[in-house]
């Protein structure tokens, strides 16, 4: 059972080659595609809150995930780290199956259990031969809706959570999206997707089954079935019995300050974020694009600085290696746009004040129509990848039931107008920053100076 | 009665779930009772349970308060047995005191091995 994790909101993009599985089953059913006759997703809502949907794909693989409209960002201040706790520690006995039970009975059905969390959603996916499925939901919903979260299985289990905390606090790159967003939100966002190390002694039972209490409620959960039956998978709905309660989410509320973590590495992590959109904003697809055309991780060529805004600007201003990309994430009330530079300890205060005048510069004058349309392609492309792959469809039919209809995104993409990218971005350029920097900082000016 | 407070809250909770039925206040149990030596020492039938493996496994699945009265309850014994006394009669274990707390964790253990077994044999589910 694997424990992975997603830290912004985005797509699996390693996934480049679309897939296509021959399935004996639809045979005839491929020669039908043909003719674009897909299936249409079917959605119901239950008396009980959960929103059940499938569609079907005409793969062998089975896919049933359970979503839940829970993450890092509904923990309060003493919980923090629950949702890492639980992420870690899902494969523990439940009240139907032990721990042993539940490995061995999901390896003799051949089937697949992960559970990624981000900071809002957290997905238990089943991946299973479809003859298969049902025995494997039953696992699935022990494990969503049965937990036992037993003191001395979670005792046992502490070392696992510690060993992913000591593989994390190696890498900068990670650590630095946490920090970025603790130096942007005053609350829930700001809370990291990994349990903070003072809050480890705490993560115990009855913490955890509390944090479950509150946030893990059937009005929260979706279930996504592809290659599943509509009705097989409102039946097996019946198995996921959670607390009914309802759930208020804190508004996260953006500030701006600087994070800054000092230590000796020569390879300094700056991040730089203003405010951006939620996923409903209509300005959602244009923070996207604005962030495909500054150069995203997105629309990068292997091995190569590549040829976006940023490469060809404030990358020149690098006597040694280093990179600066933009990022864009869009939540649910609110999001986050900025920039990320890596560079060695003597070019980082140059990078970051390149990064400055590359940024008003864009504000004042905007992207050329040329620049507008590249990132637009490089968007559509992403999307496109992601909705190819199981894993970014659930994601993507999480943040938006609209959002997975390939021809419908990709219209949307091509309708996004320049005005709307380029006030997007004058905008971004005046409204407060927060910063975050991990390593040498000796160069690194405040994000006061820097400003200027 | 520091030495079992704790014991007996948490063997009401295992009773609301079902987990265990009754004390030495029913039957063959009952009759049988006011014969034994052990309730002269305040301890518990549990007590006197002896150590394996999995016995010793499902003391570590004790909470912690409920092991630490089981340890008390035996030192205080040994005591009493080697000076050859026992406790007055007011603090003798009654017969509805004595909760069944350490054995679920035993039938758990077993449980789980067995279920190890059976899978390593072939015996599938």
């Amino acid at each position: 059972m694997m424990s992975s994790l997603s830290l912004r909101a985005r797509s699996n993009l390693l996934s480049a080659m679309p897939k296509r599985f021959a399935s004996s089953l639809s045979a005839s059913k491929m020669q039908e595609s043909n003719k674009q006759n897909k299936e249409s997703i079917k959605m119901t809502k239950l008396d009980n809150g959960i929103l059940v949907a499938s569609l079907e794909n005409s793969s062998p693989i089975s896919r049933v995930a359970a979503v839940l409209n829970t993450g890092s960002r509904d923990e309060s201040h003493a919980e923090q780290g629950s949702s890492h706790a639980l992420r870690v520690f899902s494969n523990l006995a439940t009240r139907n199956f032990s721990s042993f039970g539940i490995t061995r009975n999901l390896d003799q059905i051949g089937a697949q259990l992960s559970i990624s969390s981000t900071r809002e959603n957290t997905t238990y996916l089943l991946e299973s031969v479809r003859n298969n499925i049902s025995r494997g939901v039953d696992i699935l919903s022990e494990i969503v809706s049965r937990p036992e979260l037993r003191h001395w299985e979670i005792d046992d289990a502490k070392s696992r959570l510690e060993f992913e905390l000591e593989v994390y606090e190696q890498q900068p790159e990670l650590k630095i999206v946490d920090m970025i967003h603790k130096a942007s939100f005053k609350n829930s966002l700001s809370n990291s997707i990994y349990a903070p190390r003072f809050n480890v002694p705490n993560l115990k039972s009855e913490l955890l089954s509390g944090f479950r209490q509150k946030n893990f409620t059937s009005n929260r959960l979706t279930l996504i079935g592809l290659g599943v039956d509509h009705d097989d998978l409102i039946r097996f709905a019946d198995q996921f019995r959670l607390s009914t309660a309802s759930s208020t989410r804190q508004a996260a509320r953006f500030i701006s300050s600087e994070l800054r973590e000092e230590n000796l590495d020569d390879l300094v992590h700056v991040a730089i974020a203003a405010e951006g959109v939620g996923q409903s904003n209509k300005e959602a697809l244009a923070s996207a694009v604005a962030s495909h055309a500054f150069g995203s991780v997105y629309n990068r060529i292997k091995y190569s600085n590549g040829a976006s805004r940023l490469s060809r600007s404030v990358l020149q201003l690098a006597k040694e290696s280093a990179g600066v990309t933009s990022f864009n994430v869009n939540y649910s009330d609110t999001g986050l746009f900025g920039f990320h530079l890596i560079g060695s300890t003597n070019d980082i205060g140059n990078l970051a004040k390149g990064l400055y005048q590359e940024l008003s510069k864009v504000a004042t004058s905007g992207f050329s129509n040329e620049e507008i349309n590249r990132a637009k392609n490089s968007l559509k492309t992403s999307l496109a990848n992601s909705l190819d792959s199981s894993q970014g469809f659930i994601e993507a039919f999480t943040k938006g039931h609209d959002h997975v209809n390939v021809e419908e995104v990709l219209k949307s993409v091509d309708a996004v107008q320049s005005n709307d990218v380029n006030a997007f971005v004058k905008r971004v350029a005046s409204s407060k920053h927060s910063l975050a920097a991990i390593g040498n900082l000796s160069e690194l000016p405040r994000l006061e100076e820097l400003r200027v | 009665m520091a030495q079992l407070k704790a014991t007996l809250a948490f063997a009401r909770k295992l009773a609301e779930t079902g987990v265990i039925k009754g004390t030495a206040t029913q039957g063959l149990n009952k009759a049988l009772f006011p014969l034994s030596k052990y309730l002269k020492y305040g301890l518990l039938s549990d007590d006197l349970i002896k150590e394996n493996d999995t016995v010793r496994e499902a003391l570590r699945r004790l909470p912690g308060d409920v092991f630490q009265e089981r340890q008390y309850r035996l030192a205080r014994a040994i005591n009493l047995s080697s000076g050859k006394s026992v406790l007055p009669e007011a603090e003798w274990t009654k017969p509805e005191q004595d909760v069944s707390y350490l054995k679920p964790f035993i039938e758990q253990v077993v449980n789980e091995q067995n279920e190890r077994d059976d899978w390593n044999a072939g015996r599938l589910q």
